[in-house]
């Protein structure tokens, strides 16, 4: 309704500024009759020649050919005055207007239809309005030029109008009169109505069905925010999971590494460098990177590589590498290759130093070796199991011997309590073993197998852990041959001791015998001693006696007899003093004292004749034994070492001690005649000697004598000697 | 030299001879009287079967003698009040420690053994006359 009255609108002031406009167009004839009006006049033809349209537009404002409107023509007051404010009044209308129109497009824009042709009608009035006001204007300011143009704008403006309006016409012809929007309307609104009553009863259901919603809402809320918790909770572990993930990887010195097949480049985490040994960061191709790798291992990474590009599978490797500081190393290299459409186009994987590892695995199984080389070195069966008696290790004989006897294959874990084992055998075993677990402590025993009569020795030995017992180690040991050996023994020990006492029971007599013996030999040496001795003297007495009493009546010849006689009774005399005091000497009980060895030798020496010899004695000799005995011992050999050096310039004796293996050796020295070493064992027999008695006296008894001291005391003596160079006699005591 | 008489207890004739011709050739010239065994000295000594009994200055006394020998003598003398203080010079062949000990035991004042040598025993026999008969002084009677 309102467009269809704003084109009325526009269609009339349009044709009300026309009508307007032809009524001012005519030329009037200027009046001449008025004298404040000036005539209005053409130019003269000179100027109109030099008048030219070429500089139109440049001087639009020029006002120079024209006169204002009040001197063209005679203008009455009233006439000209009723022009300017009519054309004043239609400009002031004309502005007006598109302000409002342009307020009602500004307040309603977006629902205005056709705004574009409003816009051009506010312009084509807003320049018709203008056309008005220099209209007016021109009366004093003769702006022809610009009335010219500002008209040809208004006539621009006018029939663009023209066009947009017949272009919207047949659209306007559509626009429904308000009584007909009226009936459209109450048709819209019984229809609405059943809409809206439609859409409350969904509105009911739809808030029931929220109500409900609301409610699980809530228990959904409750869940979620435990969800979110727990999900926190979870985030939390994942970083600190991570955190702990990347120093593993820092400490694992674990290295990542791609491999861009489709332009070769190849990319090192730093820890990979760090393996490689090489600075960190240089450019490394696929080529350099396997040559690496130990020889003995080339091909094997080479191969690996083929294969993840050729058939996208991924490695796994233990390998060695010589780094370029030319260490051997041994890496772990893994290698994932990327497959997209069935074509590997990058390979990504880890690596790292696992040389630690792979070195003390190597120490591992090079023990283990030696521990099975060892086990299997024996006869002896060994073998291992853990608390749950499976078996751990074993050797070959234990193998062979189980399976002897159980016809079941030996394998590592296997149940020592299977059945396959008898049942007397596994509650026996399993008593043995419990009680190690139990106490911690090894048990050993023996077993006497009955079928095959063999005697084992066992020994069940715990494997602890931290203290605690995680195995058993077993060694069973075939003493079959010992055990028979032993019962031999105990035979023959059992025979020897029947001989022992047989021995023991006829050694009784003969010590009784012997004792008789003894006891006869003693009355022998009394009786010796008395009654040998008696008639001696009486030979010797009655000789001496017919020598003295009868000497005249006996020649030369027999004195010389006589002096035999008596010299014989003398020197058997003794002899017989001396067997007496070698048989006193054996059957002298040993007393065991402490002797200064030292003090003893230089108190003999002094108090027997020494002749010319000196003594050097060794100070501090200090042992134990019998005195009168020793004493007889040193008192002979120190007598002897002065009789044999008696004739030689400085005759010297020493007494002194060595060690000799542990041994303390004593030994009585002399730089005198010494004696033939072939004859030395001749030296200790009773009435040996190696001298004639011209040369020097004695009866060869004393060193038998010292012989059996010695003996007696536990000791040994012997000598050594060259001639002429001096004897050593040498002695130990126990 | 006291006087006073040797009481010789021996039972080897040859001894007696010697020891005579030792005492004469050292000039000893005391009464010597000789027992032949032990039990004639302990009649000498104790005055048995009719005999008075003699107080010798000095008892020579052998060891081994028949029926009685020279240590139960020696112990028959000093179990006797009247020959406890007589002086006994034991002078034997043996030279057992275990006679020598059992003679000082029971009392012998001296023990000496008859060497070989007849010489050396006259010699003996001469310091023993010289210690016994000149320098001791014998209890009194």
């Amino acid at each position: 309704m309102k467009k269809f009255l704003l084109i009325l609108l526009f269609i009339s002031s349009g044709l009300t500024s026309w009508a307007f406009d032809q009524q001012k167009r005519p030329i009037r004839p200027i009046p001449i009759e008025s004298s404040h009006v000036t005539v209005c006049t053409t130019a003269p033809a000179t100027t109109i020649a030099a008048v030219s349209d070429a500089g139109f537009f440049a001087n639009i404002l020029d006002t120079s050919l024209w006169p204002a409107r009040w001197y063209c023509g005679v203008w009455t007051d009233f006439h000209g005055w009723m022009y300017i404010s009519s054309d004043l009044m239609i400009w002031a209308a004309y502005f007006i207007i598109p302000l409002i129109l342009g307020y009602f497009l500004y307040q309603r824009r977006k629902d205005v239809p056709f705004n574009s042709v409003l816009y051009l009608f506010i312009a084509f009035i807003l320049a018709c309005g203008l056309t008005h006001l220099l209209d007016a204007v021109i009366f004093w300011w003769p702006a022809y030029k610009l009335s010219a143009v500002l008209r040809l704008g208004t006539a621009v403006v006018s029939w663009g109008t023209v066009f947009a309006l017949v272009k919207v016409t047949p659209k306007l012809l559509d626009f429904k009169s308000p009584d007909m929007l009226q009936k459209l309307i109450d048709e819209k609104t019984v229809e609405l109505q059943k809409l809206n009553n439609q859409l409350k009863q969904e509105i009911e259901e739809k808030t029931k069905t929220q109500a409900e919603l609301k409610k699980v809402n809530a228990t959904l809320e409750e869940t979620i925010e435990e969800k979110t918790q727990s999900l926190i909770r979870v985030n939390d572990d994942l970083q600190y999971t991570n955190s702990l993930f990347e120093a593993v990887q820092e400490a694992a010195n674990i290295g990542v590494w791609e491999i861009n097949l489709d332009n070769g480049s190849l990319f090192w985490s730093d820890a990979v460098y760090d393996i490689h040994e090489l600075p960190r960061g240089i450019e490394v191709k696929l080529d350099e990177g396997i040559n690496f790798y130990h020889d003995d291992y080339k091909n094997t990474i080479q191969e690996a590589v083929n294969k993840a590009i050729n058939n996208g599978e991924r490695w796994d490797l233990k390998l060695k590498l010589i780094t370029a500081k030319q260490k051997e190393v041994w890496v772990h290299a893994l290698g994932i290759p990327h497959v997209v459409d069935g074509k590997t186009v990058s390979i990504r994987g880890l690596f790292q130093n696992i040389d630690k590892k792979v070195k003390s695995e190597n120490k591992i199984l090079e023990h283990q070796q030696n521990v099975k080389a060892i086990i299997e070195n024996t006869q002896d069966l060994i073998w291992s199991i853990d608390t749950d008696y499976k078996l751990k290790i074993f050797n070959a004989a234990f193998a062979e011997a189980v399976e002897e006897k159980y016809k079941q294959p030996l394998h590592v874990g296997l149940d020592m309590m299977d059945p396959v084992i008898d049942a007397d055998m596994r509650s026996y075993w399993k008593e043995k073993f419990e009680k190690v677990i139990k106490t911690g402590k090894k048990l050993s025993w023996l077993e006497h197998t009955e079928y095959n009569n063999t005697h084992s020795e066992i020994s069940v030995n715990p494997i602890k852990k931290n203290n605690v017992v995680v195995g058993l180690s077993c060694i069973s040991r075939d003493v079959t041959q010992f055990k028979k050996q032993e019962e031999m023994m105990r035979e023959i020990n059992n025979s020897l001791e029947k001989k022992v006492q047989e021995r023991t029971k006829s050694l009784e007599e003969n010590n009784i015998k012997l004792q008789t013996i003894n006891k006869e030999l003693e009355s022998f040496s009394y009786s010796v001693s008395h009654d040998l001795r008696s008639p001696l003297r009486g030979i010797h007495g009655f000789t001496n006696a017919i020598k003295e009493d009868y000497y005249e009546k006996f020649d030369d010849t027999g004195k010389d007899y006589l002096d035999r006689v008596l010299a014989g009774t003398v020197r058997m005399g003794e002899l017989i003093d001396d067997m007496l005091k070698l048989s006193r000497v054996s059957r002298a009980e040993v007393s065991n004292k402490a002797i200064d060895l030292s003090i003893l030798a230089q108190e003999i020496f002094e108090s027997i004749d020494h002749g010319e010899a000196t003594i050097k004695i060794q100070p501090g000799l200090k042992t134990k034994g019998d005195l009168p005995l020793i004493t007889t011992v040193l008192q002979n050999l120190l007598e002897n070492g002065i009789k044999y050096s008696k004739k030689i310039a400085n005759p010297r004796i020493e007494f002194g001690a060595r060690k000799i293996s542990g041994r303390t050796v004593y030994y009585v020295s002399d730089n005198g005649a010494g004696f033939d070493m072939q004859y030395s064992h001749k030296l200790f027999s009773p009435f040996q000697r190696l001298h004639h008695r011209k040369e020097f006296a004695g009866n060869g008894i004393g060193l038998a004598t010292v012989n059996r001291i010695i003996l007696k005391h536990g000791g040994k003596i012997w000598a050594e000697s060259k001639i002429n160079e001096g004897a050593t006699f040498y002695f130990t005591l126990k | 030299m006291k006087d006073g008489t040797i009481l010789l207890v021996e039972d080897n004739e040859d001894d007696v001879m010697l020891t005579m011709r030792a005492f004469k050739k050292q000039g000893i010239l005391n009464e010597v009287v000789h027992a032949k065994d032990g039990a004639e000295a302990v009649e000498f000594l104790l005055g048995k079967n009719g005999f008075d009994p003699i107080k010798p200055i000095i008892v020579l006394l052998d060891l081994q003698m028949p029926k009685l020998n020279g240590l139960d003598v020696l112990r028959i003398m000093k179990d006797n009040e009247s020959t406890a203080n007589i002086p006994v010079v034991v002078l034997t062949t043996s030279s057992e420690e275990e006679d020598v000990v059992k003679s000082y035991n029971l009392g012998a004042n001296s023990f000496i053994r008859k060497p070989v040598d007849f010489d050396q025993f006259a010699n003996t026999v001469g310091q023993l006359g010289l210690y016994w008969l000149v320098l001791n002084e014998p209890p009194p009677q």
